[in-house]
């Protein structure tokens, strides 16, 4: 159980900061054109969070998930790319942890393992960002809850399909 | 007294005095006291503003953005004025100064938080706070390979743009995201490898202590300022819980 929930070598911590700093560019990316596009639902920058989340844990566990989690929180209150960037410092972390804790009971061989990790992730990391929509942007619940609902169900599935064709690609690479 | 003579530890409690103000304060004349105090000090401090004004833009957009959903959303107040399903309320101008005064106040204190140490100091006051060193170190990391990161997303970037992807519209930039993300991904993986090894090599993680050129330690003045901003903390808490008991 241990060996499925943690990974503390070298390659592990590097590689969540450097991953944590691709996260943060393409979170960057991703909220850029989600401003045109949809900038009150925010599902681009929702799947690519999911993804990232996910992806960063089945690769190098945890403490790496929330290393990475904070890399791209803190960058992202440093820079203002968001105006709720203090909720993702745990948006990130309890995302991450939850994502590890439901994986870690399965092989990741099947899309469910993955829709069912990111049904955790995304609804407890979107339930902190819908605390942000209430508290900085005084939104009211009803309407935050609903802008949670639609950016967790989008994420789940999205970035349930991405995290196991990516995850897929990069085992076969023997990148990791 | 300069900002780089007082303590990481103390611009930490700052930090988070600023956080809890802009998450308390209920009013914009509140927030807005909050947010010249900030500005002040770091005036006081540095004798400049100059690496805020990359700020001005951003927070114009941020707060455009916090309007446009104000706007739409807001559903306080009277009605005064309607556009086919679009219902503009009277509440809504108030409620996203507000919001832009909090993310105003949340952006300035991190950015004067994070511009105001060293990597290595930040990487000091971690292990001060008993985090282990391959830990700590990674905050330095992160600062050094940022520009890097970036400046190879940009290479993908541009090669991609050669062999003739498109990226002037909106909708080009949306479909070049998985031709410039997935070889970036790959490369930030090949690019860990590489220097987790390298790390390795010269002998990172060997020993559990190391020795470092410069050592924190916290001064009078930095334990009275962390004190006083502890005690603000308390105080404001207290005034809010008691009454409910």
């Amino acid at each position: 159980m241990k060996e499925k929930l943690f990974r503390t070598d070298t390659k592990a911590l590097v590689g969540a900061v450097i991953i944590g700093i691709v996260f943060v560019i393409m979170e960057q990316v991703t909220g850029r054109i989600d401003a045109v596009l949809d900038p009150t639902l925010l599902l681009l920058n929702g799947t690519c969070w999911a993804f990232f989340t996910g992806l960063i844990v089945l690769m190098y566990k945890q403490p790496a998930g929330i290393i990475a989690g904070l890399v791209e929180a803190i960058v992202a209150m440093a820079t203002a790319y968001s105006p709720l960037a203090f909720f993702f410092i745990f948006a990130n972390t309890i995302g991450s942890i939850v994502y590890s804790l439901i994986t870690m009971k399965f092989s990741m061989e099947k899309l469910s393992h993955h829709i069912l990790g990111q049904i955790g992730c995304n609804v407890t990391g979107n339930l902190c960002v819908m605390a942000g929509l209430i508290y900085v942007i005084h939104l009211d619940w009803k309407i935050a809850l609903l802008s949670s609902a639609i950016t967790a169900l989008v994420g789940t599935i999205v970035a349930g399909i991405l995290t196991k064709s990516v995850y897929g690609a990069l085992k076969k690479s023997a990148l990791l | 007294m300069a900002l780089s003579k007082l303590d990481p530890r103390t611009k930490l409690v700052w930090y988070a005095l600023m956080i809890y103000f802009s998450l308390s304060c209920r009013t914009a004349v509140q927030l807005g006291l909050v947010l010249l105090v900030c500005v002040m000090a770091s005036l006081i401090l540095t004798r400049s503003l100059k690496q805020y004004k990359v700020m001005i833009t951003i927070l114009l957009l941020l707060g455009l953005q916090i309007l446009i959903v104000q706007l739409i959303f807001c559903r306080e107040g009277v009605l005064i004025y309607q556009w086919g399903i679009l219902k503009i309320y009277s509440e809504a101008i108030p409620l996203a100064i507000t919001g832009i005064l909090k993310a105003t106040l949340i952006f300035f204190s991190s950015m004067q938080f994070f511009t105001s140490a060293t990597p290595q100091e930040f990487t000091l006051m971690l292990m001060k706070f008993q985090i282990p060193y391959r830990y700590a170190m990674l905050a330095g990391l992160s600062v050094r390979f940022l520009p890097l990161m970036k400046a190879e997303y940009i290479s993908i970037m541009d090669s991609q743009r050669t062999r003739g992807l498109k990226m002037e519209s909106v909708w080009d930039n949306l479909k070049s995201i998985i031709p410039t993300f997935l070889p970036f991904l790959y490369r930030a993986v090949r690019r860990s490898t590489e220097t987790a090894l390298a790390m390795e090599l010269r002998g990172y993680g060997r020993s559990k202590n190391r020795t470092f050129s410069s050592v924190l330690t916290i001064k009078h003045y930095d334990i009275a300022l962390i004190t006083a901003m502890l005690l603000v903390i308390i105080i404001s808490l207290a005034s809010r819980i008691l009454p409910l008991i």
